[in-house]
């Protein structure tokens, strides 16, 4: 299967040149969607996939810049309508999330019966699996397993680490292992998950050029400031983070998305990456396949 | 300079704002500091504590942030309409009002989105969205939707009181025909129709609005695929319309 970028921004700031992070597996005859931000309509048409075709969404985490394009992708379904079966795999809080959304499409669903007969609220119908550290499934031929890392800073075994939880994924597939950080910072599990993977996807972050972003999208508390600082710094992977991550892990290639980091920046970044990572490095742009 | 920072110090209560300043800090040093030493965070707070004095006496004027002033509007609000609004230059907080002409996914799938980065953006100002009936249903199940992650915001910001406290919030008016208001000097009319005049409980109910700004220009906004004597009293003289074609979901 081929993996396609959507969108690769880094954070919930929006960007003109990057796409809200939304990302695909797929071939010819299925399509997994990979997080679902803000745009993921628009960005599957300039990739040439319908809606159709996917049938499974997997949510790394309910951050918004990863999920904010849920509820046009569902209403679309809805109101399309696409027949097909949906299941939607995510952290716990996914199905309270759908719910929601689900919710706020009912006045359109009143609307509809009189205008798209073949449209009922069936075609809104969807399957929610909440998944955890460890969960292993199957879609097709491709084997998929779930790992939590460090992007949320709860106490480790506390019951908020439950709750929330943002999670890493890895696609064994027939021909190529995949591994996608999701958002992470600097995570063991991560690391083992990512073991001679074929292909790491990871994020990467530059903590004063996101502070930069921040402050000039609009005025933000002082306290806010110290608090997004210490978030990039730690809940997040540099470019040495991610070249160390990369390194242990021995993967194979390295794709770079979650970019919030300007041309010269990425020059910075692949030069800091290369100091720990020998193997190729990409800095993926919006509806790349690898 | 020296003036403003006198200026600062000489009035009396300057030390109250700073103590405040001083407790919310404490506060959330542990946050910042994780388990590291008290001491650090007392050094930390000290060093703050200049550097909020400083930046508020105008010192690093240089660094201050220019507070964006521009005000938007945004007519209908489909999937992406962030990024295009980045697009145009302009940010997600200078968007205070929100107008829906109909409640179709191409017109309300980016208001998801605006909600929650609103929320995750820390953007402060109030947002009113004015729609169809059916408005508010949609934007509270949107709200209920996001409630996971304003749950996991707070668990993460429990020590913080006032981050503890945000939540998703909008100001939802759901307009009928003739309706008029005035947002910014602008006078907004509205017409309601129906493209199924015989139930109209069970079909659409689609919004025009008009515009009719301070320097006399006007602007008709409107959706409605049929016919309606409303929308067509509202465009009487309007001086731009905008109407949209082709709209495959309407029979």
């Amino acid at each position: 299967m081929i993996f396609t970028t959507l969108g690769t921004m880094g954070g919930p700031v929006a960007n003109p040149q990057r796409s809200q992070p939304a990302h695909l597996l797929h071939n010819n005859k299925q399509a997994i969607l990979i997080d679902a931000g803000d745009g993921t309509i628009a960005q599957l048409t300039k990739a040439g996939v319908s809606l159709q075709a996917i049938h499974t969404i997997i949510l790394s985490h309910g951050h918004i810049d990863h999920t904010g394009g849920l509820f046009a992708v569902l209403g679309t379904r809805f109101q399309e309508p696409v027949a097909s079966e949906l299941t939607i795999y995510g952290p716990p809080g996914t199905q309270q999330m759908i719910d929601g959304i689900i919710a706020g499409l009912q006045p359109l669903i009143r609307t509809m019966p009189a205008r798209v007969p073949t449209s009922t609220p069936n075609a809104l119908q969807c399957n929610v699996i909440e998944i955890t550290d460890g969960s292993l499934f199957t879609i097709g031929s491709t084997r998929i397993t779930a790992a939590t890392n460090s992007h949320y800073s709860f106490k480790p075994g506390s019951k908020n680490a439950f709750l929330y939880q943002s999670l890493s994924y890895r696609f064994d597939m027939p021909d190529r292992s995949l591994v996608y950080t999701g958002d992470t910072g600097p995570s063991p599990n991560v690391e083992r998950l990512a073991h001679h993977a074929d292909l790491l996807v990871s994020e990467v972050i530059d903590p004063q050029a996101g502070m930069d972003k921040a402050r000039k999208s609009h005025r933000i508390p002082f306290y806010v400031k110290l608090i997004l600082m210490n978030h990039l710094k730690k809940q997040h992977l540099t470019a040495e983070a991610v070249g160390s991550l990369a390194q242990c892990a021995n993967v194979k290639a390295l794709v770079l998305i979650h970019n919030a980091l300007d041309t010269e920046d990425i020059a910075i970044a692949r030069r800091t990456i290369g100091l720990h990572y020998h193997g190729p490095i990409t800095f993926a742009s919006d509806l790349e396949s690898f | 300079m020296k003036n403003k920072l006198s200026g600062v110090l000489r009035k009396k209560l300057w030390f109250i704002p700073i103590i405040i300043i001083v407790i919310r800090l404490a506060l959330i040093g542990g946050t910042i500091f994780g388990k590291n030493s008290l001491l650090i965070s007392v050094a930390a707070i000290v060093v703050l504590l200049v550097l909020v004095v400083t930046v508020q006496a105008g010192l690093f004027s240089g660094q201050k942030q220019q507070r964006d002033d521009t005000q938007s509007i945004l007519m209908d609000v489909g999937d992406g309409v962030a990024e295009q609004l980045a697009k145009v230059g302009l940010t997600l907080a200078s968007v205070h009002t929100i107008m829906i002409s109909h409640l179709d996914i191409e017109h309300t799938g980016g208001l998801y989105a605006i909600l929650g980065m609103r929320f995750q953006e820390r953007i402060t100002g109030e947002l009113t969205i004015y729609g169809p009936p059916g408005t508010q249903q949609m934007v509270d199940g949107m709200i209920a939707g996001l409630q996971p992650q304003v749950n996991c915001s707070q668990a993460m910001f429990a020590r913080i009181p006032i981050a503890a406290k945000r939540r998703v919030q909008a100001r939802v008016v759901e307009v009928a025909n003739d309706s008029t208001f005035t947002i910014e000097a602008i006078r907004i009319t509205t017409a309601s129709s129906t493209p199924d005049e015989t139930d109209n409980a069970a079909s659409a109910h689609v919004v025009s609005y008009r515009f009719d700004m301070p320097d006399t220009r006007s602007l008709l906004h409107t959706d409605d695929v049929v016919r309606s004597s409303n929308v067509e009293r509202l465009a009487q003289k309007v001086n731009l319309l905008t109407y949209t074609l082709n709209h495959r979901m309407m029979p």
